[in-house]
């Protein structure tokens, strides 16, 4: 039924347009009427198509998971613009944006923290399901039990607690919830982070199978670039809120443009080629994003770094399909 | 659809688990022996206060000048008081007013501090600034005075007083549930329950609120104590239950002035308050424990 839908590769799923999230920071006070704003993101734009897997990739603290919450609509936008299907959600009222939450599903990378306790399995998703119609009530208990299967779990999970599962089925446990409102996009944030590698394998080839069985889109959120490298179709880097790469995953992996994703993809542990790989070794902290560096926020780590690179932000150009944003690029 | 597929065994399943999850309970309860035994105390002392005119050998306020400060013996079990009225029948009229007291003035605390310190602590913003500042000038009194305060307002009387007691006592329950939903809103599972797209009631109620029970179990036990110990003090200073309704608040304030001589008096509903206080303490425990799936 749903296979029969047609893939549509042209039509964006969703679009992200100069996308802000700025928080301001204690400052203000008694005696300073400065405000401070840590930018967390700040000036992304990027689209993903239907069917496709983004994966997103940076250092901790790089705005990746604060764009995801952005993109739900879990924290608004500072700026910028979020369409999803074309519409955009910063409009929505509140239930336009429960909708919306049908659409666009989550999961957490925490898979002790984003399970409620005093819930059994069953209980949380019936509920969800319940709360969206998903299915008649008659056939709630057998869809959700059908949603445990999908995920690799047994049908009598549904009347256990969270703390009686390891961290892999929590995790398998989170998919279901966000797979219960049949979603048409799905945001991973660091989903397999917190897991043993193996269970990383496991639940990885489990997204990678629910996305084929039911036409999902990806967006996967992640600092492991072996992970992101093995799920996704397209790829994008983060440096201090602003992505400064964004092309097809061969591509990128095979000719990263930025100076950042270069030294980035120096450091993955290569065995099977031969020959040794050049490490590039950056110096120095990631600069505070309370404190960003003018011009383009690399310079002060970049090893090609001039005084352009000082004064100018460097625009994020497109040349057949590949973006980056770098004046030597 | 596949949906179909897993077929009419689980649905006979569906019933019975349901009935294991409270039959684990019950057993996690009575596991707790305990809370057990506070429990089977509390039913006495509530059945105590019920029956209290078949139960007590005399009448509470039968006076006999003939027996005034008569130590306890056969016939008056907890001895007699300075008018010699039995102190035995006088702590089982006593549980009727003073487990109204604690119950009835909890209740009131928590019913206006559940749902207030969930919305101060969920929404935040401006209701939470306006809620927290009118609490801070209640904290600011003393208890008792405050107490007095609105118990001399409300007028005397043990229906004011508990009035007086549960809105002295609510302060408490708002910044302590406040605080907790605090704990919890940014918790993962809380912020997953909204990006599913419930309801703000469904996520404060469902997620939020059965997280925070037990430290408001626990505060409310202990609230209870001091309850009646507040209603004691307002029935001391004649804003609470009128003489010659027993309260063992009242009692035991009364009796403070021979506790040389007749230390009965006291000591009698002070044990009765004492254990009151702590089987509900243990009681309630036991009911937390109970609630948590994590204990087997």
């Amino acid at each position: 039924m749903i296979a029969a839908e047609k893939q549509q590769p042209q039509e964006n799923l969703l679009e992200v347009n100069s996308l802000k999230k700025y928080f301001p920071v204690g400052g203000g006070g008694l005696f300073s009427k400065e405000n401070h704003y840590v930018k967390a993101v700040d000036d992304i734009s990027f689209a993903i198509k239907k069917g496709e897997t983004l994966g997103i990739v940076g250092e901790s603290g790089c705005g990746k998971s604060t764009m995801g919450r952005v993109i739900l609509h879990l924290q608004a936008a500072t700026e910028g613009e979020v369409l999803f299907e074309g519409k955009e959600i910063s409009q929505f009222n509140k239930n336009e944006l429960r909708k919306l939450r049908k659409d666009i599903q989550i999961i957490f990378q925490d898979p002790f923290g984003s399970l409620n306790p005093r819930l059994t399995v069953g209980a949380m998703l019936s509920e969800i399901v319940r709360v969206h119609k998903i299915v008649p009530k008659k056939d709630e208990l057998r869809y959700v039990q059908n949603l445990l299967q999908d995920v690799g779990l047994n049908p009598e999970h549904f009347w256990r607690y969270p703390h009686e599962f390891s961290g892999g089925q929590r995790q398998r446990i989170s998919i279901a919830r966000a797979l219960a409102v049949r979603p048409k996009l799905i945001v991973c944030d660091e989903a397999v982070s917190a897991l043993d590698v193996s269970v990383q394998a496991q639940v990885l080839n489990l997204l990678q199978k629910l996305k084929n069985k039911y036409q999902l889109t990806y967006i996967f959120i992640s600092h492991d670039l072996s992970v992101v490298k093995h799920i996704s179709d397209r790829v994008g880097v983060m440096y201090l809120g602003k992505l400064v790469e964004l092309a097809d995953k061969r591509e990128i992996y095979k000719s990263p443009r930025h100076p950042y994703t270069q030294a980035l993809f120096s450091a993955i542990p290569d065995v099977s080629s031969e020959k040794k790989k050049e490490r590039i070794i950056l110096t120095g902290d990631v600069p505070s994003p309370l404190n960003i560096p003018s011009g383009c926020r690399f310079h002060t780590r970049c090893p090609l770094a001039s005084d352009i690179c000082k004064s100018e932000v460097p625009e994020f150009r497109e040349k057949d399909g590949h973006r980056v944003a770098c004046h030597f690029a | 659809m596949e949906l179909i597929k897993v077929g009419g065994i689980q649905k006979e399943k569906a019933i019975s688990p349901r009935k294991t999850m409270f039959k684990t309970m019950m057993k996690r309860f009575f596991q707790n022996k305990l809370a057990v035994v506070a429990g089977i105390f509390i039913v006495i002392l509530i059945f105590m206060a019920l029956f209290a005119p078949v139960i007590a050998p005399h009448d509470p306020s039968e006076q006999d000048y003939s027996k005034i400060l008569k130590a306890p013996s056969a016939e008056h079990w907890f001895g007699t008081d300075e008018i010699g009225r039995d102190i035995f029948s006088r702590v089982i009229f006593g549980a009727r007013v003073s487990l109204q007291a604690g119950l009835i003035s909890v209740g009131i605390a928590l019913s206006i501090g559940i749902p207030v310190g969930l919305i101060s602590g969920f929404y935040r913003g401006a209701v939470d600034e306006i809620i927290m500042r009118i609490t801070d000038a209640l904290l600011s009194f003393p208890s008792l005075v405050l107490a007095l305060a609105l118990a001399a307002v409300l007028g005397a009387g043990l229906e004011n007083a508990m009035m007086a007691i549960g809105i002295v006592l609510t302060p408490n329950f708002i910044r302590l549930i406040r605080a907790e939903v605090l704990a919890h809103r940014e918790r993962e599972y809380v912020e997953a329950a909204k990006a599913s797209g419930l309801r703000d009631w469904r996520v404060i109620l469902i997620h939020i609120f059965p997280n925070t029970l037990a430290p408001i179990m626990v505060q409310a036990t202990l609230a209870i104590a001091s309850a009646i110990i507040s209603e004691a003090s307002l029935s001391y200073l004649g804003l609470g239950t009128q003489p010659p309704t027993p309260s063992w608040g009242a009692m035991l304030s009364a009796g403070q002035g021979y506790l040389s001589d007749a230390p009965w008096i006291a000591i009698c509903p002070g044990i009765f308050i004492f254990l009151t206080v702590i089987s509900i303490n243990l009681f309630g425990d036991g009911v937390r424990d109970m609630l948590d799936p994590k204990l087997k």
